[in-house]
């Protein structure tokens, strides 16, 4: 059977080239591994949704009833919601550990630019996933937080107002925003994701793994394990481990559903977005309303502009990664964590 | 070798840590005689939907301690498949040090 499908699928070619391939040996290893908790957070997005997509009726009369229907009348249907909602935040997780790592690391440098490139926009295509996600079962909260989330490009001066359209489908949120939103999320973030996603994976295969920036410094020669199988069994290990936690965690803490947003009705206390926009919303809240004679909103969405022009940017700014200025990169890492922690439990608070 | 016995006996001694840890959580939920509405939903309750949160459990105890025996099996098989796996790997790393994977290469 092996040989049968070997000689025309051609996969001892395959294992071949996975076998030539290395991961090298050093103490930051253990960050290799979070790419691909990443990989099987997203493949368990993919299934989970195949099958709410049978039950999920994207418009506005059905939205909240159809999630419903999936949370009590569909077998098993509250835990598969679960385990999509919680692999989201799972995935976005470690898609912030593993940009974290590499910033720490400095993996990103020469070379490696564009895989840090197309790593951040995975992560900002993710994240839209979790706001586009956030509004379809169509209740109160995930209504009035769209409806905030929405708003924010209108700051913006010239575009802004148009953008907000364009995201809403119209002036306000409402069933066209709700079939807008399905639809991005569904068919074009997918999209967008699965191109950037293998730019991403040809790119680690074409240039390698990166070396700590000491030992290339040494030019020390690293012990080095194939990619398979020594490593593959390695992350087994972890898909198992991560695959229960998200189980465990989906069948104890399931996420729950209020009733359907009424378009009228005024927007209920305490709005806020899911964990990982806490910080960007704590941001926004802290600024005043004028500042001089700018709007408070738009200087606080142009900082946050800025920094991710320069987040994105990060391999060109940080041209000299073992000198004074990397050492500054690296630190501003520990500080944005420090930053995003605080602001995160600020909010909550 | 005594090392090799230790993990023998940690990995099913783990295993049934687990499974005694979600039993003892369905039997917690028996004592205290918690029911927790599955809110099986018919047409004619629509409307009461409508103003209530859904949380969503286990309809009666029966369906809670499938749930956990379900959840106990997976973290079983997690810990079994793991045991198998790290042998696994001992054994690709013995055969990596023998040059095994770099005649491949030639």
């Amino acid at each position: 059977m092996r040989s049968w499908l070997d000689e025309r699928l051609g996969l001892s070619t395959v294992t071949q080239f996975l076998r030539n391939k290395s991961i090298p040996q050093h103490k930051h290893t253990i960050w290799s591994y979070t790419g691909s908790a990443v990989l099987l957070f997203f493949v368990i997005q993919v299934l989970t949704g195949f099958i709410l997509i049978f039950y999920y009726k994207p418009i506005l009369e059905e939205a909240n009833a159809s999630v419903a229907r999936i949370m009590t009348e569909v077998p098993l249907g509250w835990i598969l919601r679960s385990v999509h909602s919680w692999s989201a935040t799972f995935m976005i997780a470690f898609i912030f550990v593993h940009l974290l790592s590499i910033w720490i690391n400095k993996a990103y440098r020469r070379p490696r630019e564009m895989t840090w490139m197309t790593g951040v926009l995975l992560l900002f295509c993710s994240l839209m996933f979790g706001f586009t996600g956030y509004l379809l079962p169509w209740d109160d909260l995930s209504f009035s937080a769209t409806k905030v989330g929405t708003d924010i490009p209108r700051a913006i001066p010239i575009v802004g107002e148009w953008m907000t359209k364009l995201l809403r489908g119209g002036e306000d949120v409402t069933g066209d925003t709700l079939t807008r939103f399905f639809g991005i999320h569904v068919c074009i973030l997918p999209i967008f994701l699965l191109v950037l996603l293998a730019v991403h994976v040809y790119l680690i295969q074409k240039l390698g793994m990166s070396i700590p920036l000491e030992a290339e410094k040494s030019q020390k020669k690293l012990k080095e394990i194939p990619f398979w199988p020594n490593f593959v069994y390695r992350e087994a290990i972890l898909w198992l481990i991560l695959f229960g936690v998200c189980l465990t965690a989906a069948i104890f803490f399931p996420p729950s559903l209020d009733k359907a947003a009424d378009l009228m009705a005024p927007a209920p206390e305490g709005i806020k977005p899911e964990w990982y926009f806490l910080f960007l919303f704590q941001t926004l809240k802290i600024f005043p309303a004028k500042l001089l004679f700018i709007s408070g909103e738009t200087t606080a969405v142009f900082l946050i502009l800025f920094g991710i022009i320069l987040f994105f940017f990060l391999p060109v700014i940080d041209n000299k990664p073992d000198e004074r200025k990397g050492k500054i990169v690296k630190a501003s890492a520990f500080l944005f964590i420090l930053y995003m922690v605080i602001m995160s439990i600020w909010s909550l608070m | 070798m005594e090392s090799d016995v230790k993990k023998r006996v940690a990995v099913p001694l783990f295993a049934i840590f687990l499974l005694a840890f979600v039993f003892s959580i369905g039997q917690a939920e028996v004592i205290a005689g918690r029911e927790i509405p599955f809110l099986q939903q018919s047409q004619g309750d629509q409307e009461k939907n409508e103003t209530e949160t859904i949380v969503p459990a286990p309809e009666d105890i029966k369906q809670a301690t499938a749930l956990y025996v379900f959840l106990g099996w997976i973290w079983l098989s997690i810990g079994v498949l793991i045991f198998f796996l790290r042998l696994k790997i001992k054994e690709v790393d013995r055969l990596h040090g023998l040059g095994y994977f770099s005649e491949d290469k030639d």
